[in-house]
């Protein structure tokens, strides 16, 4: 699977995160490793019949298609959000928003 | 009281502020080596940062220093809470939440840990932490296991109590046996009971032999600083080998002790030591891996109980020579 973020920096961006209040771009990291868990997952199963075979076909094509969307989808939230694409840093204003949410 | 470990300082914040907001008190913390007895926490909360920490090793330094206190761990999903899930097969955590945390989740989460928590501080004073867990789940089945047994006991309690108060006496007693258990804990053991003017601590694990002897020459290093010993010096006595573990007593009143040939000869050696010295079997010292100076042979002890001599060293504190 080609990815753009890695783990680490998925984690990164969930680590920022923290609570659900302002965890939007988090949980798309989080849908993103679910679809990396998934595709592994059908990538180890066993094949022993055709139906197996165009099952996990049709898992990996749709996690693959999926993934890619996602991945985009984080690029663009972060972008709007105004995050550090470089580092992954959340922008202040975001890591106020729980706090005040009280 | 919760404890709150995280080395990033604006999520701890935003961590404690929002414990706060929701009743708790909260213990910050950057990292677990900052949490010091008396432990006042009834439960910890560790927020790792899997692309950055060491998980297991933090959760292991987090038992050491707060064995009894329940773990609750905040992690990544995806490879992080596989990794803790293999955390909590192996006891090095008691809870796992995924991020970004849900508070309402949290909270709940904390609740029935924090009773448990409580529940273990109340017996931390009768209990040592390896029994605790064991007596909260009515686990009173009797278990043999390997052991190194150190026993420590005071020397010439009777002369020393003849020169000063019974109220200074325990007080003096007290703070040396409160400074050796610190020692048997910095050793990765733990106290099982104290017996009058002395204790009998355990050691476990593949390295127990060698803990038990470093934890042996570190009190001895102890009972030459006058500072510590108040006057009061010590012998110890260390053996290697099977126990029975199980809760001894009636039905109204219990009491969680091992049992057994090695804590026998353990209790019986150091009853041979003199002050300031370690007495140990000879094949408990090769296997300690530990050479020592000071160490001579004592030939074969006839110890009482036992069928056939067993050959013996002492080890003799190179500081010796302090005054009493």
């Amino acid at each position: 699977m080609k990815t753009e973020f890695s783990s680490a920096q998925l984690a990164r961006v969930i680590d920022q995160a923290l609570v659900y209040q302002c965890a939007c771009p988090a949980q798309v990291c989080s849908a993103l490793i679910a679809l990396r868990d998934l595709y592994d997952y059908q990538q180890q199963c066993l094949e022993q019949t055709d139906i197996d075979r165009a099952v996990h076909e049709a898992i990996a094509k749709a996690a693959l298609d999926a993934h890619q969307r996602m991945e985009q989808c984080l690029e663009d939230i972060l972008k709007l959000e105004d995050w550090d694409r470089a580092t992954l840093t959340m922008p202040d204003s975001l890591k106020k928003r729980p706090v005040k949410a009280l | 009281m919760l404890g709150l470990i995280d080395d990033n300082g604006e999520t701890r914040k935003q961590l404690a502020t929002l414990l706060e907001a929701n009743g708790h008190r909260v213990s910050p913390f950057n990292h677990p080596d900052e949490i010091a007895p008396p432990l006042a926490q009834q439960a910890i909360i560790l927020n790792l940062h899997a692309h950055t920490q060491d998980g297991a090793a933090l959760c292991r330094r987090v038992r050491q220093r707060a064995p009894t206190t329940p773990l609750l761990l905040l992690v990544a999903p995806g490879a992080p809470l596989r990794e803790a899930g293999r955390w909590m097969r192996d006891k090095l955590a008691d809870g796992v939440q995924t991020k970004p945390v849900r508070l309402p989740q949290l909270l709940d989460a904390l609740t029935p840990l924090m009773g448990q928590g409580q529940a273990l501080r109340e017996l931390g004073s009768t209990l040592p932490p390896s029994a605790q867990h064991r007596f909260i789940a009515h686990d009173h089945a009797a278990t043999l296991c390997e052991r190194t047994l150190l026993f420590s006991d005071v020397r010439g309690s009777t002369q020393v109590l003849e020169r000063m108060q019974a109220d200074g006496f325990f007080r003096t007693l007290n703070q040396l046996l409160t400074a050796q258990s610190e020692v048997v804990t910095a050793n990765f053991g733990e106290v099982i009971k104290f017996t009058g003017d002395g204790m009998m601590a355990a050691f476990a694990g593949p390295n127990r032999v060698h803990l038990a002897l470093r934890c042996a020459l570190a009190l001895q290093r102890m009972d030459t600083e006058v500072s510590v010993r108040h006057g009061l010096r010590v012998g110890l006595g260390l053996a290697d080998g099977l126990v029975m573990s199980g809760f001894v007593g009636n039905q109204t009143r219990q009491q969680y002790d091992l049992i057994g040939r090695t804590v026998h000869l353990a209790a019986r050696l150091c009853q041979h030591a003199q002050a300031g010295q370690i007495v140990l079997p000879d094949t408990d010292y090769r296997r300690a891996h530990l050479p020592v100076a000071g160490r001579i042979a004592l030939g074969e002890i006839n110890v009482k109980g036992f069928d056939r001599a067993v050959a013996c060293s002492a080890i003799h504190s190179l500081e010796e020579g302090v005054s009493p």
